[in-house]
């Protein structure tokens, strides 16, 4: 809400504009920003359109003496004006609206060396004023535009004062100088949708007395009598509709304060009689709507009006004000007379009674509607008023005769119109002042501390509550709520608000809540998850979040058949996030693309949600947690010792299972497998991918290349882009946080090395398992050192070499125990897999 | 015995041709080893006439000690010889780059969460995790604000194919989970989660953000308690010496609701574009629990109050590390992230 500070300070006195705006925002009249009109701009506030502020001894008001024919140019005009105090001046002017033999209007004159917006130029330039000569005649002065003032967009001519609107000589400042504060109205404070609830807020804050408008229009026309009638037949949805009626009005321009009152407050001026309508709803918050009264007699056919508020019927339809042919919604809540409707209720008015210039009689609605079926009818027609804004967050029923009788008036004095005498009303329901019952103790409740009774009494009074103390003795008071404050619900809660609000947040102290604290650890999957995330920062990995919108295109290879559908959008934002994703693969992999094009290793991971749709668990999806990782590129960043042969290889696969597996080492978990999958995933290398199996033979997710297709198809370029990813739940489930620990062995490991040729088929983990079991539990370490296959092994055969540590927990093991164990562990490769043992089942080699 | 004063001059002769450590060791082995020349020699004693034995033992053991002491005295040199040229070969070029080691990190976002989520654990409250995908039911009308209420504008909704079903636009439904879980037992919870709201993605707005949303309910929790929690978390956050301060404002989840800012960190309070020349910075939103949610939640507000506050870690990032473009924070680019 725009608010004109000159206009604020006609009902009620203000403090300078940055002290006004520092005591709004605090009491939640958010001062977002300001406009300076002519003055210094205040201080501490962001400034809209900042403008050098007019000099108050160059930028005067002046009379029109005479106007006088340019010598030499046609479209050129010499006013002589009287600048006060006996000086008169001569000036140049092309305004169209100063004709020669003109004289009496009160302009504003630019001397040189003011600085004003230049009129010539196309874009808003400043410019500041220098002596000229115009085609011979020299000027060293200039009349003003409005928008060369910076008051509006208009420079098709002077700007004119009103008559008696300043004095020659006075500066202009004085006259239209003004700051306009720009406020954020928070939902509950529909209220200061308007200048005067505003400046009930502002004398509550400073003390300073209200001197609100009291209007009392003269009724001289004739009675209405029952030549209009109204009718509500549903007072839910409109609790009271009160019309009258003028005669004899002169449409016209309203009075130069009121169109630069209504423009600064964002609103164009139009025509006296809707200038007034607007000008009383942003004064008092009534929005009010003017019928062509003779159009409305001209559809009733002579019989009375008869003016109805009620839900539109199927098929009806309207023409509104914009020219919009609109088919009204059933339901919609419409204004109709014995016709159909002629304006939707608080949203906007019809075509067909609309106002115009040759209009003489108008009626004028003040109404109270329901906010839900303003809301209702705002959004069925996109159209959002001023009025509509209004009416969905609630006007008074008690505002609407306020709001006729102010807007009587303004018509009386700046249209020249008649007001009849009578009205035509129903108020069906006219509810009594809620009643709230506030003992002392229960602002203390709820602040911790309270103002003294007294104090507290001060604080509501100012804001028109009327404080009774209680009848049953208790301290505190029965609080009477004025009508202006609709958004009172919950009374204790929201006057308590209104307490501190007032008082100031200032005078609570500050303390912390006492009592036993409740258990503190957090969630269990909270901390695991962070677990994972930290021994992944460790491995080297970076953690990267990616939205978690996607679409059909984008997941397509990355959810399996059996996923279920995904969760959509009623209204996206764009078709490349209409639903929530099921895999976090394809922004961990864009991801890791983007940055492959200005790094050299990327390797990034991410914990977030799947979103999995399950009918059997009801109407919400599965929130399934996971890690997926993306790592490519080169293994290491090149360095300079490395030379140019050797450079470091490209991440692989078992990069990725390194990580996999030291990660589940970080999270305590023993016994977990990798395997080759009985169907490769569809969005990996199939031959190069794995499975993740847990202890207990759960798939806890895959592993493995992204399939060069679809690398391809991204437009991938790193040789390789290695893929994970994981759910969390059952990994977590397996997972210990504190080990139990065994002894660190005091007895020397004895190493021995096997090699064996096996079947291709035979994998390294079968052997690996062979080995520990044949063991008997003294080998404790059991690395692959060598795989070899090609030249000097049988086709379809390939040699594997493991590095065996015999060690025991009790002893040194002998020659002879190491010898026996080793022995075992080579027959049970012989006969379980068929093995060679090399060096001792060697075919005769023929040298 | 002249054989065993040849033994020494000849054992010393070679020990002074052996010239490093490798040698040493050679002649050690050769000479004063297990089968060496002196073990060997020492054996012979029993070869020795039994007048002579005494003197030759004599002899022998002095062989055996001037050797071992010569071969000690060469070693020491020799290492104290490589130690030497060790400690003069030149200096080493510091400038030259290291070897890559690779480093992660964790993303800005999940920094800050866990800066925010341990002060309020020092503080007693847990963190809580509820839903991503929400009913209309509790993100909104148990949360006070019935369909067609005016402050539901206040949040642009992201809506599901199935009716009533949404994205939630904050964490505050949370407030709701826990109080039915708990009711009526204390609660101090922080609700951490990824929110969405319909939105243009700008440099200032995005479709997704993180918030920490606070619930502290009991018996006699007041505005004061609020405040104080705020004051303690806003100092653990930003520094000893921020001030506070704090506006009314609206939310329909709470009455009395509440605004809290912090002086500008980046201008000190003398105002610049970021506190839009106000001095002051948002930091978040809080109030005292609305009495309908606490029924919503089983509380009797007649019995129980509390207070709740939230914040954004995405915002309040922004201002610790001075980021001017939200976008950068779903952006993933590590030339961002490793920023952190």
């Amino acid at each position: 809400m725009k608010v004109p500070l000159g206009w604020l300070g006609e009902l009620v006195r203000l403090p300078s504009p940055t002290e006004l705006a520092d005591k709004l925002t605090l009491a939640g009249l958010e001062v977002a920003s300001a406009r300076a009109i002519g003055v210094d701009a205040p201080q501490g506030l962001r400034i809209d359109e900042p403008s050098p502020p007019w000099a108050v001894d160059k930028v005067l008001v002046c009379k029109v003496l005479r106007v006088d024919p340019h010598p030499d140019a046609e479209k050129l005009k010499l006013p002589v004006v009287d600048m006060g105090g006996g000086i008169e001046k001569v000036v140049v002017t092309g305004a169209p609206n100063l004709k020669v033999g003109d004289s009496g209007q009160t302009c504003v004159i630019g001397l040189t060396g003011s600085t004003l917006l230049d009129g010539h130029s196309q874009t808003k330039v400043y410019k500041t004023l220098a002596p000229t000569k115009i085609r011979g005649v020299l000027s060293d002065a200039m009349l003003c535009s409005a928008y060369e003032l910076g008051l509006s967009d208009d420079h098709e001519g002077l700007l004119f004062l009103d008559e008696g609107e300043g004095k020659p000589g006075q500066s202009a400042t004085s006259v239209l100088g003004d700051v306009v504060l720009e406020i954020d109205i928070l939902p509950n404070m529909a209220r200061c949708l308007s200048l005067v609830g505003i400046a009930r807020e502002v004398a509550a804050l400073t003390g300073a007395p209200l001197s609100l408008p009291e209007p009392k229009p003269q009724a001289t026309g004739p009675e209405l009598g029952s030549a209009i009638g109204v009718s509500i037949p549903d007072s839910s949805l409109c609790s009271r509709y009160r019309a009258i009626a003028l005669d004899g009005v002169k449409v016209g321009k309203s009075p130069g304060w009121m169109r630069r009152r209504l423009a600064a407050a964002g609103m164009r001026p139009i025509s006296n009689v809707v200038d007034i309508t607007n000008y009383v709803m942003l004064e008092l918050g009534q929005p009010l709507h003017a019928f062509d009264l003779d159009k409305l007699e001209a559809r009733s056919g002579g019989k009375p009006i008869q003016i109805e508020a009620r839900p539109a019927r199927a098929g009806e339809k309207i023409r509104t004000l914009d020219g919009q042919e609109r088919a009204l919604e059933a339901g919609l809540l419409v204004i109709a007379d014995s016709q159909g409707p002629i304006a939707v209720a608080g949203v906007m008015g019809g075509a067909e009674t609309e106002v115009g210039a040759e209009t003489t009689r108008i009626l004028l609605e003040g109404a109270s509607f329901d906010p839900v079926a303003i809301r209702r009818g705002a959004r069925a027609l996109q159209l959002h008023s001023e009025a509509s804004q209004r009416f969905t967050r609630g006007v008074p029923a008690e505002l609407a005769s306020m709001g006729l009788d102010r807007a009587a008036e303004l018509l009386i004095a700046h249209a020249g119109a008649t007001l009849r005498r009578g009205h035509a009303e129903v108020w069906p329901v006219q509810t009594q002042p809620k009643k709230v019952r506030l003992p002392h103790a229960s602002v203390e409740r709820l602040l911790g501390v309270a103002p003294s009774l007294e104090k507290i009494r001060e604080i509501l009074s100012a804001l028109d509550f009327l404080c009774k103390p209680l009848a049953d003795g208790e301290p505190g008071f029965e609080v009477e709520v004025p009508w202006h404050r609709l958004d009172i619900q919950d009374g204790v809660a929201d006057l308590v608000e209104d307490i501190a609000r007032l008082w100031g947040h200032a005078h609570i102290p500050a303390r912390l809540p006492g009592g036993p604290a409740p258990a503190s650890a957090p969630q269990a999957d909270l901390e695991f998850e962070d677990r994972v995330r930290d021994t992944l920062a460790g491995l080297g990995l970076r953690e990267m979040i990616s939205h978690a919108l996607s679409c059909p295109e984008r997941e397509e290879a990355f959810v399996g058949n059996g996923a279920g559908p995904a969760v959509a959008l009623a209204n996206p934002i764009s078709p490349d996030r209409c639903q929530l994703r099921r895999s976090l693969l394809p922004g961990v992999i864009e991801a890791t693309r983007n940055n492959c094009r200005h790094a050299e290793t990327v390797r990034l991971f991410e914990v977030g949600t799947a979103f999995l749709t399950d009918p059997t668990r009801g109407p919400f999806p599965r929130e399934q947690r996971r890690v997926s990782l993306g790592v490519a590129g080169k293994r290491t960043e090149t360095h300079w010792e490395d030379g140019e042969q050797a450079q470091p290889g490209y991440i692989d696969f078992f990069d990725m299972k390194g990580v996999v597996e030291s990660l589940l080492a970080g999270l305590g978990i023993q016994g977990a497998k990798f395997q080759q999958p009985g169907t490769p995933a569809p969005h990996l290398h199939p031959g190069r991918q794995a499975l993740l199996i847990g202890p207990d033979g759960e798939a806890w997710g895959s592993l493995g290349e992204l399939h060069p297709r679809l690398a391809r198809a991204l437009d991938i370029a790193q040789p390789r882009l290695i893929l994970a990813e994981l759910e969390l739940a059952p990994i977590q489930a397996c997972s210990k946080e504190i080990p139990r620990v065994k002894p660190v062995p005091r007895f020397p490991a004895a190493l021995r090395d096997i090699a064996v040729v096996v079947d291709n088929s035979t994998s390294a983990g079968e052997l690996r398992e062979g080995i520990l079991e044949a063991g008997g539990g003294l080998v404790a370490a059991c690395r692959l050192f060598d795989l070899f296959s090609g030249k000097g092994i049988a086709p379809g055969k390939k040699s594997i070499a493991f590095a065996l540590g015999y060690q025991a927990a009790d002893k040194t093991l002998s020659d002879k125990e190491i010898d026996q164990a080793h022995r075992k562990v080579e027959d049970h490769l012989r006969k379980r897999f068929g093995a060679q043992v090399r060096g001792k089942d060697d075919a005769p080699v023929i040298v | 015995m002249q054989v065993l004063e040849d033994l020494e001059a000849k054992g010393l002769a070679e020990l002074a041709q052996a010239t490093d450590e490798a040698l040493l060791r050679l002649w050690h082995g050769n000479w004063l080893g297990r089968t060496g020349h002196v073990p060997a020699a020492l054996k012979r004693v029993a070869e020795i006439p039994p007048q002579e034995r005494k003197a030759y033992g004599q002899t022998a053991n002095r062989v055996k000690e001037t050797l071992t002491g010569a071969y000690e005295k060469a070693l020491e040199r020799e290492r104290e010889a490589v130690l030497d040229r060790e400690l003069q070969a030149p200096p080493l070029d510091p400038t030259l780059p290291g070897r890559n080691a690779p480093r992660g990190g964790l993303h800005p976002s999940t920094q800050t969460l866990r800066r925010i989520l341990r002060v309020f654990g020092d503080l007693g409250y847990q963190a809580y995790r509820s839903r991503e995908v929400e009913d209309d039911e509790t993100n909104f009308g148990l949360l006070n604000m019935p369909p067609h209420h005016p402050a539901r504008d206040m949040w642009d909704t992201f809506h599901t194919t199935t009716p009533g079903l949404l994205l939630r636009t904050h964490t505050s439904p949370g407030q709701i989970h826990v109080m039915r879980e708990r009711a009526p037992a204390p609660i101090r919870v922080v609700l951490p989660g990824m929110c969405h709201r319909y939105e243009q993605i700008t440099a200032r707005s995005e479709i997704m953000f993180h918030q920490v949303e606070g619930l502290c309910v009991g018996e006699g929790i007041t505005l004061a308690d609020l405040k104080g929690t705020l004051e303690v978390f806003i100092r653990r956050m930003f520094g000893d010496s921020r001030q506070m301060r704090i506006r009314s404002s609206y939310f329909p989840f709470t009455e009395p609701s509440i605004e809290v800012d912090m002086d500008c960190m980046l201008c000190g309070g003398a105002g610049c574009a970021v506190c839009k020349h106000s001095g002051w910075v948002e930091i978040l939103g809080a109030g005292m629990v609305h009495p309908t949610v606490l029924r919503n939640g089983g509380y009797d507000p007649a019995r129980f109050s509390g207070f709740a506050f939230g914040m954004g870690p995405e915002r309040i990032t922004m201002l610790l590390s001075g980021i001017d473009d939200i976008r950068y924070f779903w952006g993933n680019d590590l030339r961002f992230l490793g920023q952190f």
